[in-house]
């Protein structure tokens, strides 16, 4: 469909914030998800992608064309909002449909892409209604109907989803993933939620006070963040900070407080670094050696599967998820009491950089 | 799945054209009527007027065409009476507004208090109609010497009752009306009477007040009105305070013209319940004379008509309508007054208190009077 | 790239249009007539003039009545309109939208109308006196309510209860009835949950129709020139004496001090209602109750309530119906008013309803194309503009009519020879004495359109044309129509400035009346206002009927 170029793009609030420089490319076909907390400027971008502000520096290319002189309308975009935004005085058809009349296509071929869409999208029987007797999912289904009438070259996704429940969450983001795959349209998805992230993209483009930090495949920065942000962000991973003692090869000592640990990486002996253990890698035991490295249990937490254990290390949150059952009931019957953890080195990493 | 019919998208391109088909009928019915009023004759001679200028007749209707038919087949003109919906103070302002660019060609109202300003005059060009002498002389000159206006009709201003509700019987002093009289709670209570601001015989009463505390009597004229201002009832014109003294079983005395039992006969066919009590002092009745005059608009687009207009206008064929019509004395004094003229006050009943106050005198103080009556009336 | 570029640049010419042409039309044919008016006056000697005028213990009476008169009929006009909005809202009970739309009517009624209607009830002699004069075997008058500083205010109390009412209930609606049961939930006592909750909410929206209601009522003139008895002026009466005495200086200079006043008025007005909308939480359901719910007590003041307001606002209207099918010389019931209007023919006959309805949809349509650019020129960006737009816009609310007309007489009619049949200035005059209203309930719909919704139209491939007839007109709609009626409703009432300019040509349905009046036909006069209070009661149901089918328009 389309490859689009971010090329240093920056925008300069009045308030003096601003966002950027951000260079990202997203291929063609891809689904590319940006993701960050509210204020770290995805949806700024987005809307600069989609022709609705205008970059002060930097450049946006669509195909290698520069498309920044070129009005939203002529940009061959498909948009969904948070809101839906679906046209309240149309019909469901009307509003699938709007595109295609816009555009001056013939009211057959019109007919004809808007139940194709409908089929795909299931709500052939929504048809008629009006929107405000349309359902907060149904509306979203609506909008994404809407927003590929035309065919766009790319489509924009502005955190469709964050006004459902978790159960619709779940399951339009897998319909819009395979929406996405069968169509082969280029997708560009905004979200603050690292679990609909992981669950739909190809790649995903972390952001942070307006700047990109990181872009990768899913699992790579699930797997090795270069930033405490990335790492606590997308994992709610646990970052620990200390100095290096010992450094040969790709593996280094550091020490946190009065105790040291073996990780990943290589840094010049004497450096402060960070380091992070996601918390399914780290092992917990009742059994309290000396030795060993301990902290107190603050509280216990079910998860769909398993537990998240909540520690406090040297005035830290270490958090630690497990689905040992023993284990949890024992804590649970004795809240409070001490527990020493440990990981591999394979698993925990040096973070590049400070943040 | 059976195909649906799905609704067609309603094109704003047709509602945008129902708004605009709505425009333009409006517009064309505005553009046809003014077409169909334009002139069928190709000279129009505009009248401006008052708005009940000769509507008090029987057939208000159609008295313009009987009226002035024959002077628009002598002059192949069409003469349009335009009743603008205000007095002779309104015309004249209008008359001012449009001094740039006149359409009107005569005037007919401007009466011998209003003739004093001089905005009126500015307005007007003085023109002596070869039949000025159809018009008594005295007339004539008590409106406007220079002949700025001249006399179309007059009458006589002064107070009137209903002789159910009080007469010489239940209130003796009717008989000799003063306005020490008036100022007794029990008639000031029950008088009406016109703001001289808004009202042309509000403002004959005023000056007929001046007149005679200050001329007869010697005394201030403003001690009456401050004796009296907060029991009589003040309304901004004559149908307004026509109104209350009809509607209002307190107020049983009205500031009103001295043709009014004649009205009231003519329209009830008996003898009137409405009467007159002229200001008396001294064995003598008094009431104001007010005098309506006609006149040429200064650069009026069709002068010579309009000078034949107002001569027409002083002949019997105009003359002899107004007694019924309008319910004033015509100025031409050869016209037969209808019966019920009997039992109207005649000027020959009365002496005009006009004659206290001469023309300078109103014209050098008539604003200062207004502006102390003002101050008086909202006084706390 | 070429023809995109040429487009973007026909677009910006043409988005500049749509701003500038609707501002210099206003200022044409609004501010230069009026600056004609009051600065031709006072040119030769602003200062003497100015301290003249204001040292005449007149001007300063007229000052204080006319602010101590105000003041008080907004006061009272606010008090009786308060439960009024709140029993609109919040009870259910058949015809209710029939009463809202009838409640209106006294708002768009000329004013000589009102006046008769309220002598008749309020005077001496009229329908109460009558009663109490039966009442208590009296044959002397008992009571008159309809003379001096209380017939006043007592009139303009029945002329601006449905505007409190309406303003305040719009706001009261969009109070959450969360917000109120939650007030409950946590103990609030009656007053508490006024006080916290429900003040806080109407507190602007009172403030706004009070500022609006001041300004009508400091404005006030055929009222006050009828039931004030030549003893109590306001600025206006005075500004009317003196123009018709020539005094063009002191007119002048007193029409300026009211405009200043009346333009500080409207400012704060505009700043009020443009806060107001913030944050409120529109709710397309309300909290309501059925009549029926109500304990005795409740029932009682509620009666109580309604009986004293049928006497206050439908009195009046009732004696209007009379007047049009009694004759009161005759004795008798008729239908002479309605015949004698219908039937064909010059003078009077079915001219003034066709001039009537032909004026004031030009003036209609105009008041909303131009009230349409100028809500549109409120959002501009280019600096100055939007502040430009709104005080033109609110320029007539702040300059008499009549001001108004003589300007527009001085300025345009005479200049361009259009006095031999003036109806294109009148329909001026009346699109400019509607469009305030206009304006004003376009750029509320303008406000409420969710930007998101455009930015999809455009992202949809839209042209702009496409978006501004298929998704934004279609969304201004309900406001459209709105400012639509009010802006016809103005027009079809509106009598001082038409009066002014008119030929008897041009006579509308406003001064057919008063010129019925004027010559005694009561019957013609009452039946012709009934038609122009029929007309703006149809209307109004048109609104109601729109703005509950548009409520669940947005979910």
């Amino acid at each position: 469909m389309v490859r689009v170029e971010l090329d240093g793009m920056k925008r300069v609030f009045k308030d003096g914030t601003f966002v950027g420089p951000i260079s990202l490319t997203v291929e063609d076909g891809e689904l590319l998800t940006m993701l960050g907390p509210s204020g770290s400027g995805k949806t700024t971008t987005l809307r600069m992608i989609a022709g609705f502000i205008q970059p002060l520096e930097g450049s946006i290319r669509f195909d290698g064309i520069d498309v920044q002189a070129v009005p939203p309308r002529e940009r061959g975009i498909g948009m969904v909002f948070q809101s839906a935004a679906l046209f309240p005085h149309m019909t469901v058809y009307q509003n699938i449909a709007f595109g295609p009349e816009m555009a001056g296509w013939s009211q057959s071929e019109t007919v004809e892409r808007v139940e194709e869409l409908s089929e795909i999208l299931r709500i052939q029987r929504l048809l008629m209604r009006r929107t405000n007797e349309v359902s907060g999912g149904e509306a979203q289904r609506v909008a994404l109907a809407r927003a590929l009438a035309l065919r766009p070259r790319l489509l924009l996704l502005d955190e469709p989803l964050s006004a459902l429940d978790p159960q619709l969450r779940e399951r339009l983001q897998m319909e819009i993933k395979e929406v996405q795959k069968t169509l082969g349209v280029t997708t560009i998805y905004v979200t603050h939620s690292q679990d609909e992230a992981f669950a739909i993209s190809d790649r995903i483009a972390v952001l942070n006070e307006g700047v990109v930090v990181q872009i990768g495949e899913p699992q790579d920065l699930y797997d090795s963040p270069r930033s405490a942000f990335v790492a606590r962000f997308l994992g709610s991973g646990n970052v620990f900070s200390g100095v290096v003692e010992e450094s040969s090869g790709n593996t280094a000592t550091v020490r946190v407080g009065g105790h040291l640990f073996r990780v990943t990486g290589s840094a010049p002996v004497g450096m402060e670094v960070s380091f992070t253990v996601k918390p399914e890698d780290v092992v917990l035991s009742t059994e309290v050696s000396v030795k060993g490295i301990r902290g107190r249990v603050l509280g216990v937490v079910p998860q769909t599967g398993s537990f998240r254990i909540k520690l406090s290390f040297e005035g830290q949150d270490v958090v630690v998820e497990t689905n040992d059952d023993r284990l949890v009931e024992e804590l649970l019957e004795s809240t409070g009491i001490t527990v020493s953890f440990s990981f591999s080195e394979t698993n925990a990493h040096l973070l590049n950089h400070q943040v | 799945m059976s195909s649906p019919s799905y609704p067609r998208r309603r094109d704003p391109a047709k509602i945008a054209g129902a708004v605009i088909i709505v425009a333009i009928l409006a517009v064309a019915s505005l553009l046809i009527v003014d077409w169909m009023g334009r002139e069928t004759e190709p000279v129009v001679l505009r009248v401006y007027t008052y708005d009940s200028f000769m509507v008090w007749g029987d057939d208000p209707a159609t008295i313009d065409n009987r009226t002035f038919d024959a002077f628009e087949e002598q002059y192949g003109v069409e003469v349009r009476i335009e009743r603008l919906t205000t007095d002779a103070n309104g015309i004249v302002s209008r008359l001012v507004a449009e001094a740039a660019n006149p359409v009107a060609d005569v005037v007919i109202g401007i009466d011998n208090i209003l003739i004093l300003q001089e905005e009126a005059k500015s307005v007007l060009t003085p023109f002596t109609p070869s039949n000025l002498n159809l018009i008594n002389d005295t007339l004539v000159n008590l409106l406007d010497p220079q002949h700025h206006v001249v006399p179309f009709d007059f009458g006589l201003v002064t107070v009137i009752f209903d002789s159910i509700e009080i007469n010489a019987t239940t209130n003796p002093e009717l008989d000799a009306l003063t306005f020490s009289d008036l100022a007794t709670p029990e008639l000031a209570s029950a008088l009406v009477t016109e703001n001289p601001f808004f009202s042309s015989p509000g403002l004959a009463f005023l000056l007929s007040e001046i007149a005679f505390q200050e001329k007869l009597l010697g005394q201030d004229w403003e001690d009456w009105w401050s004796a009296v201002k907060d029991d009589i009832n003040i309304q901004p014109g004559w149908s307004e305070a026509w109104e209350v003294w009809d509607l209002d079983p307190e107020r049983k005395l009205l500031v009103s013209y001295g043709t009014d039992p004649a009205y009231s006969s003519w329209w009830s066919g008996e003898a009137p319940t409405t009467s007159v009590a002229p200001y008396h002092h001294d064995g003598n009745d008094y009431a104001w004379l007010q005098i309506e005059g006609i006149g040429l608009v200064k650069n009026g687009p069709n002068p010579t008509i309009a000078r034949a207009f107002i001569e027409y206008c002083l002949t019997s064929a105009v003359q002899e309508n107004i007694a019924t019509n309008q319910w004033m004395f015509p100025a031409n004094m050869d016209v037969t007054l209808h019966p019920a003229f009997d039992y109207a006050l005649h000027p020959d009943d009365v002496s005009p208190l006009n004659d206290l106050l001469s023309a300078a005198e109103i014209a050098a103080n008539l604003t200062t009077w207004l502006d102390e009556w003002e101050n008086i009336i909202t006084s706390w | 790239m070429e023809k995109r570029v040429k487009g973007h640049i026909t677009e910006r010419i043409g988005s500049l249009l749509v701003i500038v042409v609707p501002i210099v039309i206003l200022l044409i044919f609004l501010v230069y007539p009026v600056i004609v008016v009051l600065i031709g006056g006072i040119i030769s000697d602003p200062f003497t003039i100015l301290v003249d005028t204001f040292s005449s213990q007149v001007t300063q009476r007229t000052l204080w009545f006319t602010l101590g008169q105000a003041g008080l009929s907004t006061l009272l006009s606010v008090l009786v309109g308060l439960p009024g909005a709140y029993f609109l809202t919040r009870f259910r009970f058949r015809g209710r939208s029939l009463l809202r739309a009838l409640i209106l009517v006294p708002f768009v009624l000329p004013p000589i109308v009102v006046v008769v209607g309220f002598l008749r009830v309020f005077g001496s002699g009229g329908l109460i006196d009558a009663a109490l004069m039966t009442l208590l075997n009296a044959s002397e008058s008992v009571v008159n309510l309809s003379s001096g500083i209380l017939g006043i205010v007592l009139a303009h109390v029945f002329y601006n209860i449905p505007l409190v009412i309406l303003m305040v209930s719009a706001s009261l609606e969009r109070l959450s009835p969360e917000v109120e049961e939650s007030a409950e939930i946590l103990g609030a006592s009656v007053t508490q949950k006024f006080v916290r909750i429900v003040a806080p909410q109407i507190k602007s929206s009172v403030a706004a129709s009070s500022i609006l209601i001041f300004m009508f009522c400091f404005m006030s003139f055929p009222i006050v020139l009828a039931l004030g008895e030549g003893r109590l002026m306001t600025l206006e009466v005075q500004i009317w004496n003196a123009f018709r005495y020539f005094e063009y200086d002191e007119a002048s200079i007193l029409a300026l001090t009211q405009v200043v006043i009346t333009l500080a008025l409207a400012y704060s007005y505009v700043k009020l209602t443009r806060t107001s909308d913030d944050g409120a939480v529109i709710t397309s359901y309300m909290k309501t109750r059925e009549l029926a719910e109500l304990a005795n007590r409740e029932r009682i003041l509620v009666a109580i309530y309604v009986a004293s307001l049928m006497v206050l606002v439908a009195g009046p209207f009732i004696a209007i119906v009379q007047a049009a099918v009694f004759d009161p010389f005759a004795g008798e019931y008729t239908f002479r008013g309605f015949t004698n209007l219908l039937a064909p023919g010059t003078g009077g006959g079915l001219l003034p309803l066709l001039n009537s309805l032909s004026y004031s949809l030009l003036a209609t349509i105009l008041a909303v194309v131009l009230g349409l650019s100028l809500a549109y020129s409120h959002k501009s960006r280019v600096r100055a503009v939007p502040s430009l737009a709104s005080s033109l816009t609110l320029l007539p609310l702040g300059v008499s009519a009549i001001t108004v007309a003589y300007g527009l007489m001085l300025a345009i009619t005479v200049p361009l020879g259009l006095n031999t049949n003036p109806w294109m200035v009148i329909v001026v005059a009346q699109t400019i004495i509607g469009l305030p209203f206009s304006t004003r309930a376009i750029e509320i719909a303008l406000q409420n359109i969710d930007p998101e919704i455009l930015d999809q139209a455009d992202s949809l491939g839209a042209s702009r044309l496409q978006r501004l007839l298929y998704v934004e007109f279609p969304l201004l709609a309900p406001g459209i129509l709105v400012g639509a009626v009010f802006a016809f409703a103005m027009a079809i009432g509106e009598m001082s400035a038409t009066l002014f300019i008119a030929l008897p040509q041009n006579t509308t349905l406003s001064i057919a009346i008063y010129q019925f009046l004027g010559v005694r036909k009561f019957v013609e006069a009452g039946a012709s206002a009934l038609i122009v209070a029929a007309i703006c009661f149809i209307a109004f149901l048109v609104i109601e009927r729109f703005s509950e089918t548009a409520q669940g328009g947005t979910p």
